[in-house]
């Protein structure tokens, strides 16, 4: 097996069984980002030397049978809104040109505190809002890979790394997974800490994890979970072993939303049918049902919050460097500058209401369960349709993508499942229990 | 007042505030960013919410 290929559970027992050395892993995904990326762009900056020299630390670490933690050895990306330290950290974006934090983003810091080393950073739109990236699909170059977290998604598809950190504020982690046949989670508000991450919108910024298993993603968020005291909105749930919980999958109950299938294509909505049946042949417990009433405010008061907290997080730059932020950006930030604080205050509230309707309906389900998306990737540069993943993202529920085919012309297609709060590990055991019935994507040939 | 009574009348604020605080000629270039806003806007404040409903959502504890 080429050693590109390995996932991060299993690159990670490798290297504790000994028979894998990090140094070889580092080499071999740096060989392999030198062959492809530029055809696929998914790095603003590969950290060569800080790889190797990280590697060669956690080479000497295992030879001594020390072992940081479960991802001893493990190379991941970071979306290029993580503060790394003394990595440039410019967010897609001139105005941030030649910045480098002195430390990591909480997230980046736990993952190499379990052993994981950073490879580098990943392309973004600017500030995660809408403003492409260079970042071409691995399935279909002609195609994006989805936004914001285009880079995170097409190096882990194109096996440039196992696993990868994105953010999601309205759909920009779980849609770019989906786009690239990927794994993606988007958990629970306030599960992961975004300290060190450029926020986009405040109270609706979640970070999140991709790869190519859900394993990989329990792992994932078993190290970087937890409360950060530097983090007001960091939860102080308490972390399960969400790698744990997976050996307890189960057939699921699961209620399926049917407005969202009138929303997607014909191809789409099929494909989703029929994965649906293959779960319930399977054994799964599937039943229609409705999202609440306040479903339909939800976009309007989700674009208002997040216009309003983009506005204020730019403030300060923007008054000084509005000409350096391009379009997209520009003008979220002029409109958020304009909504006025009445409107701002009810979508809030507008929000809470429709998180405690969900909460209930999900009362009755183990998850819910859409299309991921209404369209495959499309092709050129815009990132593609968010709204199967704002309701989520403004509910702050948990939500995960796991591939479940193919199109005709080969893109590949995700089916999406929301869970109640802080229930990742049910969540997740319930995607397990998909992707064991509707298997794991192929790999794009490149 | 309906919803596109609403939707126009919050239009019409936002092209005002628009021209005062970033000039004329860009706020016809948001023209159509402006109506969406306005549509967003009109959602929000024409849906009912209840007095129970707050909008808190941190948990930050007290310090």
């Amino acid at each position: 097996m080429s050693l590109h290929t390995l996932d991060a559970l299993d690159a990670a027992r490798a290297i504790r069984e000994k028979v894998l050395s990090p140094v070889d892993l580092v080499d071999a995904l740096l060989e392999r980002i030198e062959r492809i990326d530029g055809r696929i762009q998914a790095w603003v900056l590969v950290d060569r030397d800080g790889a190797r020299l990280a590697a060669r630390q956690a080479a000497d670490e295992a030879a001594r049978g020390v072992f940081r933690g479960p991802l001893h050895g493990v190379p991941f990306g970071a979306k290029d809104i993580f503060y790394s330290a003394g990595l440039p950290t410019e967010a897609g974006s001139k105005v941030m040109a030649g910045f480098v934090p002195d430390y990591d983003a909480t997230s980046v810091a736990r993952l190499k505190a379990a052993g994981a080393i950073l490879l580098g950073k990943l392309h973004t739109t600017e500030f995660a809002t809408t403003d492409p990236a260079p970042t071409r699909n691995p399935w279909n170059l002609a195609c994006t890979p989805g936004g914001s977290s285009s880079g995170s998604a097409a190096a882990v598809a194109a096996r440039m790394i196992p696993l990868s950190l994105g953010t999601q504020t309205i759909g920009s982690n779980v849609r770019p997974a989906s786009y690239c046949g990927l794994v993606g989670l988007k958990p629970t508000f306030g599960r992961i800490s975004t300290r060190g991450v450029f926020a986009l919108s405040y109270t609706q910024d979640h970070v999140g994890l991709m790869a190519r298993s859900v394993e990989d993603i329990a792992l994932g968020l078993s190290v970087t979970a937890g409360h950060d005291p530097a983090d007001p909105s960091s939860s102080r749930e308490p972390v399960p072993d969400y790698l744990a919980a997976l050996t307890r999958r189960r057939a699921p109950r699961v209620g399926v939303l049917r407005e969202f299938f009138e929303r997607a294509t014909p191809e789409v909505a099929d494909v989703t049918a029929q994965s649906i049946n293959r779960l319930v042949r399977a054994g799964a417990d599937v039943e229609e049902t409705k999202l609440p009433p306040t479903f339909r405010a939800v976009a309007g008061a989700a674009y208002v919050i997040t216009r309003s907290e983009t506005a204020s997080v730019h403030a300060e730059r923007f008054a000084l460097k509005a000409d350096l932020y391009r379009p997209g950006i520009r003008s979220t930030i002029e409109m958020g500058m304009l909504i006025p604080g009445d409107i701002y205050v009810r979508a809030l509230r507008i929000r809470r209401q429709f998180r405690r309707e969900l909460s209930s309906l999900l009362e009755r389900y183990d998850a819910l369960l859409t299309p991921t998306t209404p369209t495959p990737a499309p092709e050129g540069m815009a990132t593609g349709d968010a709204s199967f993943q704002l309701p989520w993202s403004m509910s702050g529920l948990p939500s995960v993508t796991v591939p479940c085919g193919l199109t005709t012309s080969g893109l590949p297609l995700g089916v999406q499942l929301v869970g109640r709060a802080f229930t990742e590990a049910s969540l997740l055991s319930a995607a397990a229990w998909c992707e064991d019935v509707l298997g794991r994507a192929s790999a794009p040939s490149l | 007042m309906d919803h596109e009574g609403q939707r126009a009348e919050y239009a019409a604020q936002l092209r005002a505030a628009a021209e005062q605080r970033f000039g004329a000629a860009r706020a016809a270039e948001l023209a159509r960013t402006i109506d969406d806003v306005a549509g967003w806007m009109t959602d929000v404040a024409t849906f009912p919410v209840t007095a129970d409903d707050l909008p808190a959502f941190y948990g930050e504890p007290a310090p």
